[in-house]
This record gives structure tokens, sequence and C-alpha cells, in this order.
């Protein structure tokens, strides 16, 4: 063969000189001296390009002392919660409907201690809300029932929404209203496998919530249990899967109200047998809360935000895949900045530290939101009402 | 995986901030060479270089010993850069001319006295489609296999790719006018 009949000579010698071809390519290249030449001009290519570049001294420095720094910032956070945070409690496998007593005195234990001791728990109860301190949003048909725990009364100033895994796909609903649900806990196991398509009843407003006065009443919303230590087993267990991607994060409008949606991506390669069943982890929301994590201590929200939510999902922003070990994106840096063009909402991306995801939602008022997960893409939506 | 540096890892996953000074020291030349590389200018790539050095610090309680910790922390660097790129402005992917090295008939370059920095400036003006691909191999040695993978791209895709950055490489060191500067748009690779 000569070289005109080289149907890619570029490409030939380039993938001989990476020992991408085969036999019968390598002997057709070696017998051939001018493709040998053009091999040589390639290996110097490839000699230059595989050498190192090096950096300025002090940027060099930089780089490493603030890395050393976020090392301990990250030391003193892993400190402060390892005495502050609450374990998750284990999802029940009862099928019962309602918790044994022994359970709700444990989980009104562990409501007592997180309202003391985690500002993240804090939680406005003068309304009687209920509220759920351990949600299973497993798949599994066997999945348990939410407990639910009479709050006692303690005021804070701030309120906190804990969402309950909803797995109705509410995006494609019709919008419906926020409508109150203190009575019950939603059945998020018979929903999830009836695949109702009916929007999700967690949220909660009435007119005067707006009040500040009422503030606090805004919001209530079941929910499961939000703790940094679960960070290695956020996602369904039961369908093997332990991390989920952070995809996309946007906003979307409808009518009366805006849905910031989390969307969570499932890496190819993880094992799952129903990939459409999938939910991300536990979450949390509340309003005016705490944001400043790791070290992120200057950032300040714009003026113009007087209220926002603070949301926070165990969905890894990492994943590392033993057969092949690697490192998966996240979907951003800390900084972005999601917007949408008709919507007055603003929402900050604050990062993931140890696998939960924070965002910030800002507000000029506070305004009614309830919350949902759903599967496929496995996505929070955080629909929040307009500005009246 | 070397005992000493094994040493040092499990220190600093134990909070050892002089083992984890160590580790970064040890391993930071690459991982500023390989940014500076796939980023295509020192601006970006001191941004990545940071990025990438805090999520090694933010994994590093995660990394279990699967794969050498070399690996492990160019594999960071490369996808926090990368994730760097995507967030600026997506552009068209553009191809390269494919006549660029028909007219070459032998061995040139070890006539031309090419320097690091022409090498550079060349690589700087390739697409980035086209330079994440030839960085990945020649400063990584990954395979055309594990590239795919990492770009989410075909085998073959890959494969062309390296093949046209290299010759698109080769005519802009020697001074090709016919090869240098011609990009067009891709539709099917």
């Amino acid at each position: 063969m000569n070289n005109s009949e080289i149907p890619n000579e570029a490409e030939l010698i380039s993938a001989y000189l990476d020992g991408e071809v085969t036999q019968e390519e390598r002997a057709l290249v070696e017998s051939n001296p001018k493709l040998l030449r053009q091999v040589e001009d390639f290996k110097l290519l490839s000699d230059h390009v595989g050498q190192i570049n090096l950096n300025n001294a002090d940027k060099k420095e930089n780089h490493i002392l603030f890395a050393l720094k976020e090392s301990k910032n990250l030391l003193a956070k892993d400190s402060n919660i390892s005495n502050n945070v609450l374990p998750l409690q284990k999802p029940a496998r009862s099928s019962s409907r309602r918790p044994s007593r022994a359970l709700i005195l444990s989980s009104v234990a562990a409501a007592l201690l997180a309202f003391f001791a985690i500002p993240l728990f804090k939680s406005d109860t003068q309304n009687n809300d209920s509220f759920i301190t351990a949600a299973d949003i497993s798949t599994d048909s066997e999945r348990s029932e939410p407990q639910v725990v009479e709050e006692p009364a303690v005021n804070t100033e701030t309120t906190e929404a804990l969402s309950n895994a909803d797995t109705t796909d509410t995006t494609n609903a019709p919008a419906t209203p926020f409508v109150d649900q203190t009575e019950e806990t939603p059945d998020v196991s018979a929903s999830k496998q009836e695949e109702a398509v009916e929007p999700a009843e967690v949220g909660e407003i009435e007119e005067e919530i707006v009040s500040p006065t009422n503030e606090q009443s805004a919001i209530s919303v079941p929910s499961p249990p939000f703790s940094t230590e679960i960070i290695t087993t956020y996602g369904i267990e039961s369908a093997g899967i332990n991390s989920l991607l952070l995809a996309d994060a946007r906003i979307e409008i409808s009518e009366g109200f805006d849905s910031f949606i989390v969307e969570l991506s499932i890496p190819e390669n993880m094992d799952s047998s129903s990939p459409d069943q999938i939910l991300p982890g536990s979450y949390a929301v509340q309003l005016n809360g705490d944001f400043q994590i790791s070290s992120e201590d200057t950032f300040i929200l714009p003026e113009e935000i007087t209220n926002y939510l603070v949301v926070n999902l165990a969905a890894h922003g990492i994943i590392w895949i033993d057969e092949d070990p690697g490192y998966e994106l996240t979907w951003d840096s800390n900084g972005g900045v999601v917007e949408a063009e008709t919507s007055d909402l603003i929402a900050f991306y604050r990062g993931d530290f140890e696998g939960n995801l924070t965002f910030i939602i800002g507000m000029d008022s506070v305004r009614a939101f309830r919350a949902s997960l759903a599967p496929n893409p496995p996505r929070l939506i955080l629909d929040i009402q307009h500005n009246e | 995986m070397d005992p000493n540096e094994s040493k040092l890892i499990t220190a600093a996953q134990n909070g050892d901030s002089s083992a984890l000074e160590q580790l970064l020291r040890s391993h930071y030349d690459m991982v500023f060479s390989l940014c500076r590389k796939l980023t295509g200018n020192d601006a970006d790539a001191n941004d990545a270089t940071q990025e990438a050095l805090l999520s090694i610090v933010r994994g590093l309680p995660s990394f279990r010993g699967n794969s050498k910790f070399s690996t492990w922390v160019y594999r960071i660097a490369t996808n926090t850069t990368l994730d760097e790129l995507r967030k600026r402005s997506r552009r068209p992917i553009l191809g390269l001319e494919e006549d660029y090295s028909s007219n070459q008939t032998g061995s040139e370059l070890e006539d031309s006295v090419v320097t690091s920095i022409d090498l550079q400036a060349a690589l700087d003006r390739l697409p980035e489609d086209f330079r994440t691909p030839i960085v990945l191999r020649d400063q990584l040695g990954m395979n055309y296999e594990e590239i795919a993978s990492l770009l989410q791209l075909p085998s073959g895709t890959v494969k062309s790719r390296i093949a046209r950055a290299r010759s698109k490489l080769k005519n802009d060191l020697l001074g090709n006018k016919n090869a240098s500067g011609l990009v067009k748009e891709v539709d099917n690779e």
C-alpha cells in the first residue's frame, strides 16, 4: 500500500504513537519510512506537550496556603458538626401507618435536642404544626411511613421547612394552591407506588403569613431529617444508589409561583435496577437561616434581598468510582448564580460541603413555598409563591 | 503506593496539616501544568488550580487508596478544570482543516527549533475541544478509552481529535499558512 492508499494518515500515525493501533496498522506504519518519520514528528510534539509548566512561586505559595486554610476550616466544621448534629434516624421498616409509642417518644427526644442544639432544626410551632423527624424516602415497597410527632412550642427567630419526600413530579403538573397541611403527613409510599400525578401538598400559605408576626407559620412541611453526618448514605440505598450528582439548578416560571429546581443526575456506571425510582437525598429549607459555610465568610447577599431561603440538599458533588477510580464533576463551582428572566427570584449556589449542596434563594419579601422530590431525573422542587 | 506517601495520606486524612502540605507541594507542579495546558491561559489556570486544590482537600477524607494518589489528584484537577471551562460561555465545536498534513513529506520538526514557548502558544491556539484530549493523552498518559469516558465522547472522536490536534500543532510550528488559524464548523465527527 502506498501513501495515497492510506485513508487517514495522520490518525494512523497518531494512534500508532499512542499504541492504539491493530497489528495490521502497526505493520503498515513500520513498513513505511515516510510514516515512521511523521511518527517522529508527532513524538516530538507529544514530548513537548507532556512537559510540565511551572507556576510563579508566589502564586504557588498562595494556592497551597489557601488550600491549607480551607482544610483547617473543614476540620473546625467537622468538629463542630460532630458535637452538635444528631445522627440520621434509621428508616423504620414497619408497614403500619402509625409509629410505635417508643418511636414517637424517641422522635420527640430527638426533636427537642435538635431544637436546642442545632439552629438548622429550629422551628416555630405556634399553630401546633406536625412535622416529620424521620422520613424514609426509599422507593421500595417496604418503605415506612413518616413519623409524626407533636412539636413543643418553641419560639425562634427563623423558620425552617424540612420537606418530606414527595415523589410526584410537579413540574409538569398544573399549579395548585398551596394548602394547609397540618393534619397529617402524606403517605409518600402510596403516592409513589401509584405514580399519582398530583401536586405536592407540602406547603402552607395563608394571606396572613406574610405578616412578620406570623412569619413562622408560613411553612409547615413534613420533613426528613437533615444531617451532614449522612453524606455517604444519601440517595436510595435500597436501589443501590448512595450518591447523586448535581446536574443543574434553574428557576422555572409558573402561574402563581416560580419553581426553583435542583436537578441531580445518576452516573452512567452506577448500577440501578430502577433508575426512574431514584430520588435525591434528605434536604432542608430554612427561611433566613445561616448560610455561611466553610470559609465563605465574605459572601454578602445583595441589599435588595430582604429575605431568603437556605436550601441544603444531601447530594454529593463528587463521586468516586471504585472500578475505574475517578472523580465526577459537580455542576458548578461555588458562586454560581441562578436566575430566570421573568422571575424576581435569584439563587446563589454556595457550593457542596461534604456532600451537602447549599443554595440561597433571595426574595424581596417572605413568600410561602412548598417543596417536593421528584424522580427521573431526581429533583428537589421548591415552588415559591409570587409576591402579590 | 509509595509507603511514605501512604503515611502522609493517612496523616492528612487525620487532620495533620503538615502532611497535607507535603502532599499538596509534591503534586502542585503537575496540577498547575495540567490546568495551564487545559485552560490555555494563565488566569484561568490559576483559578482552576486553586479550585482543584480545594477539591483535593475536601475530597481527601474520601480517598480510599483504590488508585494511585497521583492518579486521583490529577483526575480531580482535570475535572475541576473542565468544570471551570464549562462555566464559561459555550462555543460551537470547531474543527480543524482536513488536509492538515497531506503536504508533509517527512520529519520536519526535528530540523526546526521548536521551543516550549512556541509549543505552548500553538497549544493555546487550539480549540478547547481539541486541546483537552491531547493534553490528557500527552500530559497524563491516559489512553483513548479513558479520555473518551472522561469527556463523554466516542473513542473514535478522541482518536480523531488527538490526530488533528497534533497535525495542527505541527503545521503551526512549521508556519504552514494553509493550516494555521483555519477552523471550520464540524458537523459530523
